[in-house]
C-alpha cells in the first residue's frame, strides 16, 4: 500500500510540475469563463427583451402572455458541461498517455524493477495518482465556476445546487478518466508512443463527438430552427401520437446515441443542472430516479476501462518496454 | 531543375513514410466512412421528415386543426450538410495528423543534421513536405468527392450544377483542412517533444473549431455541430454584437460552414454576417497564414540540436 501511495504522490507532482498541465489548466479556466460569460449576456439579454415586450405591451393596455425568463443558475452551465465533454476528454487521454510515455522515454521504469515493487503497486498507483490528480482539478475548477456563477448571476447558490456541482465533479472525474484508461491501455499496447495518442483520439471523436453528433443531426425535432414540433403547432401528447409512426427510425437513432458514453454523461449532468428544462425545480431524488441509468452505464465504462487495463498488463510481458 | 528534382525526393520519402503510418489508416478509415455515411444519414432523414410532417398533418387534421406549410427548408445538396461537419471535426484531425507526421518523421529518425549537412537548399526539403502534405489531403478530398458523387447519384439529385457545387465544396475544404495541417507542420518542426506538438496543434484546433464559434455567434461547443443551429437574437445584445463585431473576423470554422453552406445552396445559417467573398477570403488566409508560419518554423530549424530523443 505504502508503495502504491508513493507512486501516486510521484505521479501528481510530476503533473502538476509539467507545462502541459498550467497549459490545460489555463485554458479550460478560460474556456469555461467564456461559456459563463456569454450565458449569463443571453440570460439577462432575455430578460431585457421580456421587460421591453412588457413595457410596450403595458402601453398598449394589453396582459402580458408569456412567462417571464426565470434564472436557475446552473442552468447557465451548458456551455461548461459541453467543454468538460470535449476538453476534458482530450485532457484524460493526455494524462493516460504522458503517464506511459515518460517511464518509456526515460526508461525510469526498469530502476524501478528492480527495486521489491510489483507491477501491479506500479499499475494501481499511477491511476490513482491520475485519479487523485483529475478530481483535485475539477474540484478547483468548480469552485471556480461557483464563484463566478454567483458573481455573474448575482444569486447565491443553494444547499441543494452545492450538492448538485459536487455530483458533477464526480461524473465528470468518471468521465475524464475513462478516456485516461483508454490512452493509458493504448500507450501501453502501441510500440510507438504517437500512435498509441492517435488511437485514443480517433476514439474520441468517435465516441464523444460523432455518435452525438449523428443522433442530434437525425432527430425530426433538430431540422427547424426552434424544433419541428413547435413550428407545427403540436402538443406534447400529439408529438408523441406522430412519433409512435417511427419507432423504427427512432431505434436506431437513440441507439447511436446510446453507443456514446459522453450522451450518457450528458444526460446525467444536464438533468442535474436542469438544462433540461423539465427538471428544473424537481427534487434531487426524482432526478436521481430518472438518471440513474445513465449514471451506472458512465460507471461501467469506467469499470470496463480499469479492468482492461489491469487484466492486459498483468498477462503482457513487455511491461514498460 | 535540381531543386525541383530535390524537392520530388523528399516528397516521395515522405508520402513512403506516411504510407507506412498505420494509425493515419484509422483516421482516413473513419473520415470515408462518415463520407459515405454523411449522406445516407442526410437521405434518411430528409425522407423521414416528410414523413413526420405527413403524419403530424394527419393528426392536427384529427382536431380539425389547419396544419402550417412544410417547416423544413430542403434542397437537392441537404443531405450533404453533415459533410461540412465532418470535414471540420474529422477532416481537420486528419489534417493535424497529416501534417504533424510530415513535420516531425525527420527529427524523429534523426535524420535532420545528415540532411542539412548535404548540398540541399533547405527551401527544397521545406517545398518536398508541402507537396507531400498537398498531394495525400488533395487524394483524400478527391476520394471523399468521388464517394459524396456516387452517393447522389443513388439518391438520384445528381446533375451537372450538383457536380460543380461538391467539387467546390471539396475544393474549399482541401484549402480549410491544409491550414491545419500546416499548422500542425510548424509545431512538428520546432517544439522540444512529439507530444507538445501535437497538443498544441489540437489546442488551436479547438479553439478555431469549439471557442471563437461560442465567443463570436454564441454558439455551446455541441451546437456549433449541427448542420442546423438553434435560433438565436444574440445580435441584439450590445455586449454580443461586439464579441461579434471582434471576432467573427477570425472565426474560420464559421466562415468555413457558411462558405460551404453557400456553395452547396443549404442556407449560410442565421449567425453569418459576412459575404461570401469575405468568407472565401478568410479561409484563404487562414490557410496562407499557417503556410507562412510552416516556412518560417522550418527557417528556424536548429539542425544541431534537433533530433527528438524519445
Amino acid at each position: 500500500m505504502n508503495n502504491i501511495y508513493t507512486i501516486a504522490r510521484k505521479e501528481l507532482i510530476d503533473i502538476v510540475r509539467s507545462r502541459i498541465f498550467v497549459l490545460t489548466l489555463g485554458l479550460l479556466v478560460v474556456l469555461i469563463f467564456i461559456s459563463l460569460f456569454i450565458s449569463e449576456t443571453l440570460f439577462r439579454d432575455q430578460v431585457f427583451q421580456y421587460e421591453k415586450s412588457l413595457a410596450l405591451l403595458k402601453s398598449l393596455g394589453k396582459a402580458p402572455v408569456g412567462e417571464a425568463p426565470q434564472l436557475y443558475p446552473l442552468n447557465l452551465l451548458r456551455g461548461v458541461v459541453d467543454y468538460i465533454e470535449i476538453f476534458g476528454a482530450i485532457l484524460g487521454i493526455f494524462l493516460g498517455y504522458i503517464s506511459v510515455f515518460k517511464e518509456k522515454h526515460t526508461n525510469a521504469i526498469k530502476l524501478m524493477l528492480t527495486r521489491p515493487i510489483t507491477k501491479n503497486e506500479i499499475i494501481f498507483g499511477k491511476i490513482l495518482g491520475n485519479f487523485s490528480f483529475v478530481f483535485a482539478l475539477l474540484s478547483l475548477v468548480t469552485v471556480f465556476i461557483a464563484g463566478s456563477l454567483m458573481w455573474f448571476s448575482g444569486v447565491a447558490l443553494s444547499g441543494v445546487d452545492v450538492v448538485k456541482l459536487a455530483l458533477f465533479v464526480v461524473l465528470s472525474s468518471v468521465y475524464i478518466l475513462i478516456f485516461f484508461t483508454i490512452s493509458f491501455f493504448f500507450s501501453f499496447q502501441q510500440k510507438v508512443a504517437t500512435n498509441a495518442l492517435i488511437i485514443s483520439f480517433s476514439l474520441w471523436l468517435v465516441i464523444a463527438l460523432i455518435f452525438p453528433q449523428i443522433g442530434d443531426t437525425m432527430d425530426p425535432d433538430n431540422q427547424v430552427p426552434g424544433g419541428f414540433f413547435k413550428s407545427m403547432a403540436l402538443t406534447k401528447p400529439q408529438e408523441l401520437r406522430v412519433m409512435d409512426n417511427f419507432k423504427n427510425f427512432e431505434f436506431i437513432r437513440t441507439g447511436v446515441e446510446q453507443l456514446s458514453l459522453t450522451k450518457h454523461y450528458e444526460r446525467s449532468v444536464f438533468g442535474f443542472f436542469g438544462i433540461k428544462k423539465q427538471y428544473n425545480g424537481v427534487p434531487l431524488a426524482d432526478i436521481f430516479k430518472d438518471k440513474w441509468g445513465n449514471m451506472l452505464t458512465t460507471f461501467c465504462f469506467l469499470i470496463v476501462g480499469l479492468l482492461a487495463n489491469i487484466l492486459y498488463l498483468r498477462r503482457t510481458h513487455h511491461f514498460f518496454e | 531543375m535540381k531543386a525541383l528534382n530535390t524537392s520530388v525526393v523528399v516528397m516521395r520519402n515522405e508520402i513512403t513514410l506516411l504510407l507506412r503510418e498505420r494509425t493515419l489508416y484509422v483516421l482516413l478509415g473513419i473520415f470515408f466512412v462518415m463520407a459515405v455515411l454523411s449522406t445516407i444519414i442526410g437521405w434518411s432523414t430528409q425522407h423521414t421528415i416528410m414523413n413526420v410532417y405527413d403524419a403530424a398533418v394527419a393528426e392536427l387534421a384529427l382536431v380539425g386543426q389547419d396544419a402550417p406549410p412544410f417547416p423544413v427548408n430542403s434542397t437537392p445538396l441537404g443531405i450533404m450538410t453533415n459533410m461540412i461537419i465532418y470535414n471540420v471535426l474529422i477532416g481537420s484531425l486528419l489534417a493535424i495528423v497529416l501534417g504533424y507526421f510530415v513535420g516531425i518523421h525527420d527529427r524523429m529518425y534523426g535524420v535532420v543534421k545528415i540532411l542539412f549537412s548535404r548540398p540541399i537548399r533547405s527551401r527544397d526539403i521545406f517545398l518536398g513536405k508541402i507537396f507531400a502534405t498537398v498531394l495525400i489531403l488533395s487524394l483524400v478530398t478527391l476520394m471523399a468527392f468521388l464517394v459524396s458523387v456516387i452517393s447522389l447519384g443513388i439518391f438520384g439529385v445528381l446533375g451537372t450544377s450538383a457536380v460543380v457545387s461538391v467539387l467546390l465544396f471539396y475544393g474549399v475544404s482541401l484549402l480549410y483542412m491544409s491550414g491545419f495541417a500546416f499548422l500542425a507542420m510548424s509545431f512538428a518542426f520546432v517544439f522540444q517533444n512529439s507530444t507538445s506538438a501535437m497538443l498544441y496543434a489540437l489546442f488551436i484546433w479547438m479553439i478555431v473549431t469549439f471557442a471563437l464559434p461560442e465567443l463570436s455567434s454564441a454558439l455551446f461547443p455541441t451546437s456549433s455541430l449541427n448542420p442546423i443551429l438553434p435560433p438565436s437574437n444574440f445580435l441584439n445584445s450590445p455586449v454580443l454584437s461586439f464579441a461579434h463585431t471582434v471576432t467573427y473576423p477570425f472565426s474560420v470554422s464559421e466562415h468555413y460552414k457558411a462558405l460551404c453552406a453557400t456553395i452547396l445552396g443549404v442556407g449560410a445559417g442565421a449567425t453569418n454576417t459576412g459575404s461570401i467573398w469575405f468568407n472565401t477570403s478568410v479561409v484563404m488566409l487562414w490557410s496562407a497564414l499557417a503556410f507562412i508560419l510552416s516556412l518560417r518554423f522550418f527557417t528556424n530549424m536548429d539542425p544541431s540540436s534537433d533530433t527528438l530523443y524519445e
